[in-house]
């Protein structure tokens, strides 16, 4: 049984038990991660999300990892298609690495800025299902319709929520 | 009653979230200016493991709006590769390569003091596999206490590694002629306290056996210029790290370098990569690389490490502060992946196919700068990495008057990389190097690519919190 849609999957199946173990930099004096700041692990809100996202994150057969360069670049946001061909090695989605049913997964991640579970979520659903950027940062453009409740889940706690605010 | 850790309320969290899944959250004790900065996954499957070394923190601008590298392998089961001689693989040089990945690995585990059954547990897991193919050797920083490497393990950590490394390679591969005065590139997304005596020391490492007179290091660090009109504009310098004083201390003793970016169409995002490699330039078209060092470590004493005299122990050591890995790239190790019968091979692929059946096996295998141009006009005469048709075209391409494999590494930075141009008062910061004020007198000005004054608006979350961005900047690079 998947626990995790999208990229990362812990698989439990017969008497295997999976295992995360994460090593991490706490922050310090910042907010404490409760469960509701961990990413909904079920996938019940993709009907609320957007359909290149929903289609992005359904497509990644594991069996085409690229293995033909040793060195290869993250896909980036806001560059020429040319420049995050991932057959040229400039296109690595992280989705395809994790891919998978995976029995034990040691992760090792820098964390001390951000509250952990928003870091950890994309390391278990690598799905990057995060605000649109361009609204991040252009408050002055008119509104579009976000979905919300798969969003507002990597707020860090205590923030307002910014929907209820005018545009 | 006693409030429970953060990272105990981490673990809370998550289990409940990951209803059957066991989760152990450790933060590991680092020393002061140290931090836990490793970027890795290991991935345990039925039938392998998948190591990932990357250099992005987990938060979404570095995921999607900076340049991030990373090098994955996967690796099959000790039990598989059993009684597999050269015969089996068609690699008879194998066993002439020193195989030391698992041994990195192991130690690195080592050094987290993980719970006694988590470390046990992840020490077997790693050992289940065989490491024979790796594609480069590992190269890992870990603290010890009191923070430092003595006797045996003087060597074994930090840029000692990758000079132990280079001096092995160079011993029993040897490099071409130009490799002796081949420049040496430091690129990073921090800056440390760097001193011409701790250059010197880098150069000793990334240049074992060259004079230091003939070496220079060019250090690639991007100007204000270039953060300002980069994605995420003056934010995304919060994660390109340096006073004002480090970065004018390196200006006087490096030769500092634009980030560029443009090779790859990377000139708005940002580096967040740490890479250190030599190049040569041969002709107009092709810039040879004989090795490439991948890793999560910036320019600094805590990250690669330092060689201190010790009184009181009355012996050189060697200082580590932070938790780091790295892959040394060699060609040599690539070429003997390539040529072995676990070439291509994914432990998720559900039919075990390796690309090796079928597949014309190169002598030697030569690393290039990935370009656009040789990218394009290899298109028509790409190697066919394997005879099956659902296998996606490789960018390598076979040199045939040598049958040497040419494989691009796609560098967004230009080689040579491009100095900073000469100081002008017109369109200032296209000279400065980028540094992160730590007063608000001394801010940078004008508007960044996102219409915003500095210090700018983001958020780690890609979500900007109305009202509270600007403190968070702050608070964020004054922690």
């Amino acid at each position: 049984m998947n626990l995790i849609r999208g990229g990362g999957l812990l698989h439990r199946s017969g008497s295997i038990r999976p295992r995360l173990l994460l090593t991490t930099t706490m922050g310090e004096g910042r907010q404490r991660a409760t469960a509701e700041d961990v990413v909904d692990l079920t996938g019940e809100e993709d009907v609320d999300r957007p359909a290149d996202k929903r289609a992005r994150t359904r497509t990644h057969p594991p069996s085409c990892l690229d293995t033909s360069l040793p060195f290869q670049l993250f896909r980036t946001r806001g560059i020429p298609a040319e420049y995050n061909d991932e057959q040229q090695g400039l296109g690595f989605d992280m989705e395809k690495a994790v891919a998978g049913e995976i029995k034990f997964a040691f992760v090792s991640v820098r964390h001390r800025w951000v509250p952990s579970c928003d870091a950890l979520s994309l390391t278990l659903d690598v799905r990057l299902n995060l605000r649109p950027p361009e609204l991040s940062h252009r408050p002055d453009l008119p509104r579009v319709d976000v979905p919300r409740p798969a969003l507002l889940r990597y707020r860090h706690r205590g923030a307002r929520d910014e929907g209820a605010e005018p545009a | 009653m006693k409030e429970p850790s953060q990272h105990e309320m981490l673990r809370r969290a998550l289990t409940s979230a990951l209803a059957g899944v066991d989760v152990s959250v450790v933060a590991p004790t680092v020393p002061e200016y140290g931090t836990h900065h490793s970027k890795v996954f290991v991935l345990q499957y039925e039938r392998g493991i998948r190591i990932v070394i990357h250099t992005a923190n987990l938060v979404y601008p570095d995921f999607c709006n900076k340049s991030q590298s990373v090098y994955y392998q996967d690796f099959p089961l000790k039990t598989a590769t059993e009684g597999e001689g050269d015969e089996g693989n068609g690699n008879a040089d194998a066993d002439e390569r020193p195989q030391d990945f698992e041994a990195q690995l192991l130690a690195y585990v080592d050094h987290l003091s993980l719970p006694a059954a988590a470390a046990s547990q992840l020490k077997d897991v790693i050992r289940l596999h065989d490491y024979t193919y790796a594609r480069g050797r590992l190269a890992v920083s870990v603290p010890s206490k009191p923070w430092e490497h003595k006797d045996g393990d003087y060597m074994a950590f930090g840029h000692h590694r990758v000079r132990k490394i280079l001096q092995e390679e160079r011993a029993a591969a040897g490099f071409e002629d130009w490799y002796e005065s081949a420049p040496v590139v430091a690129q990073g997304s921090s800056l440390g306290s760097l001193s011409a005596r701790y250059v010197d020391d880098l150069l000793a490492s990334f240049a074992p056996g060259s004079s230091k007179d003939d070496v220079a290091l060019e250090l690639i660090w991007p100007t204000v210029s270039e953060v300002q009109h980069a994605i995420d504009g003056w934010f995304g310098g919060g994660s390109v790290c340096a006073t004002s004083e480090r970065a004018n201390k390196a200006r006087q003793i490096c030769k500092l370098h634009k980030w560029g970016g443009e090779v790859t169409g990377r000139q708005r995002a940002l580096p967040h990569m740490k890479t250190y490699l030599r190049y040569t330039c041969v002709g107009d078209d092709e810039v040879r690389l004989p090795w490439v060092f991948l890793s999560s470590m910036n320019a600094s004493k805590a990250a690669l490490g330092e060689a201190v005299n010790s009184k009181k122990y009355g012996a050189q050591l060697f200082r580590v502060l932070s938790f780091e890995m790295g892959i040394v790239l060699l060609p040599r190790y690539e070429l003997a992946w390539r040529r072995s019968a676990w070439f291509g091979w994914s432990c998720t692929d559900a039919s075990g196919r390796s690309r090796a059946r079928g597949q014309r096996k190169p002598d030697a295998v030569r690393f290039v700068q990935w370009s656009k141009s040789a990218a394009q006009s290899s298109q028509s005469s790409q190697l066919s990495e394997s005879s099956e048709s659902d296998t996606p075209p490789s960018p390598c391409y076979m040199d045939e008057g040598s049958n040497t494999l040419v494989v691009p590494i796609p560098l967004p930075f230009s080689l040579p990389p491009r100095p900073y141009p000469p100081a002008t008062t017109a369109d200032g910061y296209q000279d400065t190097p980028w540094s992160q004020p730590t007063e608000l007198a001394n801010v940078w000005h004008g508007k960044d690519m996102l219409g915003n004054l500095y210090p700018g608006r983001g958020s780690y979350q890609g979500l900007v919190q109305k009202g509270t961005s600007e403190s968070l900047w702050w608070d964020m690079f004054s922690s």
